[in-house]
């Protein structure tokens, strides 16, 4: 009897013990920090396509929201062209919500040269932090059709 | 004073080497760092053994934890996954809920403290084998890790966390985190009755229950430690990585048993130490680290592992017949 008294004591104190560091770190979320807003985003897949036959270009990426809050894509920057979003042609979409991805395909009026790799920027509502404002993806150009 | 000759000498010091595990571990590991000095110039340079250090410290942290469990005659297969697991939600808590470093360690060791809590409770009172409930939680807790991040990585800029991986004394000082919870457990280990049940437990079960002891309770109390030990490994993987991965920690549980058994642990439960944990885990560190700076394939240094975690396993067995 004494034996299952003590027993549940052991693992009744190791419940309460981590109980009461629950409490400590909920109060400590409640009354001492405040949630965190950022920016940011991975891109992926980004590859600018020309077609051998017209010599249309577009480009094709991938971008998902790694931040904490939902942005919107309002520019793409390639090396120093500005292409503000949304423009003709494009598909996908230019919101992105928290831990989600977003695939866009924009035709380019500008000519790309095959086999050249060009820096892509994103200009986005709200912008990237200062520390990261020099994130980009080295997109490589590339022959289709 | 009776004259010892030299064949009885020997055989005194032999008797005394076969009782003492650490001191076979130790003796292994000498071997590597002499094997360490003659193959690899770079292998006693500061700067390796500062990265050897911070290496190691993520698994002997995990291994203090499964170290205890297996000296029960238990197994914890969930220790990859509560690392995965702490390693996201503390990239979380701090990138984006402003947890400072110190807090946001003490929330994953409550988390996986309620991991190893459920695992104890489910072994005693459930009545089921460890290696069944482990092996669930341990596919329970990575998809938790995953639905968690969304499957995403998540980056961690906050300077105070990061400053856990500058070096101390040529050390990082995840090494130092992971020193003081050694040596607390060590003497909670060796002089507290704690310690005594749990090595008792691992070496006769029923004889301890028999004796009034609460086994239950103290098989609980290690399975809660081991998913402590476990989550605060996941918080310095996070340290080392600079991120919450939530495939962090994925194939960790079997370099901590490797680290836990290389250490003299025997895996039916009885005898071993945390310092000998703590020497596994140096000693498959260094192999490791030896096998990059050599530049032997990853592919190969698998087999060399596996080979490794055989001879060590071979020779508990051959300890564990020599005292039957």
């Amino acid at each position: 009897m004494g034996r299952g008294k003590i027993g549940i004591g052991i693992t009744t104190a190791t419940l309460i013990a981590l109980c009461l560091c629950s409490v400590i770190i909920y109060a400590y979320s409640l009354f001492v920090v405040k949630p965190v807003s950022r920016v940011d985003y991975t891109i992926m897949q980004n590859t600018i396509f020309v077609k051998s036959n017209t010599g249309e270009s577009y480009i094709t990426f991938t971008v998902q929201n790694t931040g904490t809050v939902d942005f919107v894509i309002e520019a793409i920057i390639l090396d120093k062209d500005v292409i503000p979003l949304p423009s003709e042609g494009m598909s996908g979409s230019t919101e992105v919500k928290v831990g989600q991805l977003s695939a866009l395909r924009i035709p380019l009026q500008k000519k790309y040269e095959v086999g050249t790799v060009v820096n892509l920027f994103l200009k986005t509502n709200p912008p990237l932090p200062e520390a990261q404002k020099f994130v980009v993806a080295s997109t490589p150009v590339e022959a289709i059709g | 004073m009776m004259p010892v000759n030299g064949r009885k000498l020997l055989a005194i010091i032999k008797e005394k080497y076969q009782e003492m595990d650490e001191l076979k571990s130790l003796s292994a590991l000498v071997v590597i760092f002499a094997m360490g000095a003659a193959f690899s110039p770079e292998f006693f340079t500061t700067q390796n053994l500062g990265l050897l250090t911070g290496q190691m410290a993520v698994v002997a942290m995990a291994s203090i934890g499964e170290g205890l469990v297996i000296i029960m005659g238990s197994i914890d297969l969930s220790v990859g996954s509560v690392m995965g697991l702490s390693n996201v939600l503390g990239a979380i808590i701090i990138s984006r809920y402003n947890f400072s470093a110190p807090m946001a360690m003490l929330a994953v060791a409550t988390v996986g403290g309620f991991v190893g809590l459920l695992n104890g409770i489910a072994v005693t009172k459930g009545k089921i084998p460890s290696f069944i409930v482990t092996l669930g939680t341990l596919t329970g807790i990575r998809g938790a890790a995953y639905l968690l991040s969304g499957g995403l990585n998540i980056p961690i800029y906050e300077k105070e966390f990061l400053a856990l991986n500058e070096l101390v004394v040529g050390i990082p000082k995840i090494f130092w985190i992971y020193a003081g919870f050694l040596i607390a457990l060590s003497l909670i280990f060796k002089f507290t009755k704690l310690g005594l049940y749990i090595r008792a437990i691992g070496g006769n079960e029923i004889a301890v229950r028999n004796l009034g002891v609460d086994n239950e309770g103290v098989k609980t109390l290690a399975f809660t430690l081991s998913g402590i030990c476990s989550a605060i490994a996941g918080f310095m993987l996070g340290v080392r990585l600079g991120a919450g991965y939530p495939h962090s920690g994925l194939g960790y549980e079997l370099d901590v048993i490797a680290a836990v058994v290389v250490g003299g642990t025997s895996l039916v439960g009885g005898t071993g130490s945390l310092a000998g944990t703590l020497i596994g885990a140096v000693i498959m560190a260094s192999i490791l680290n030896l096998m990059v700076l050599m530049g032997i394939s990853a592919f190969t240094q698998y087999v060399v592992r596996g080979v490794v975690l055989m001879l060590a396993a071979l020779a508990m067995r051959r300890m564990v017949v020599s005292i039957k």
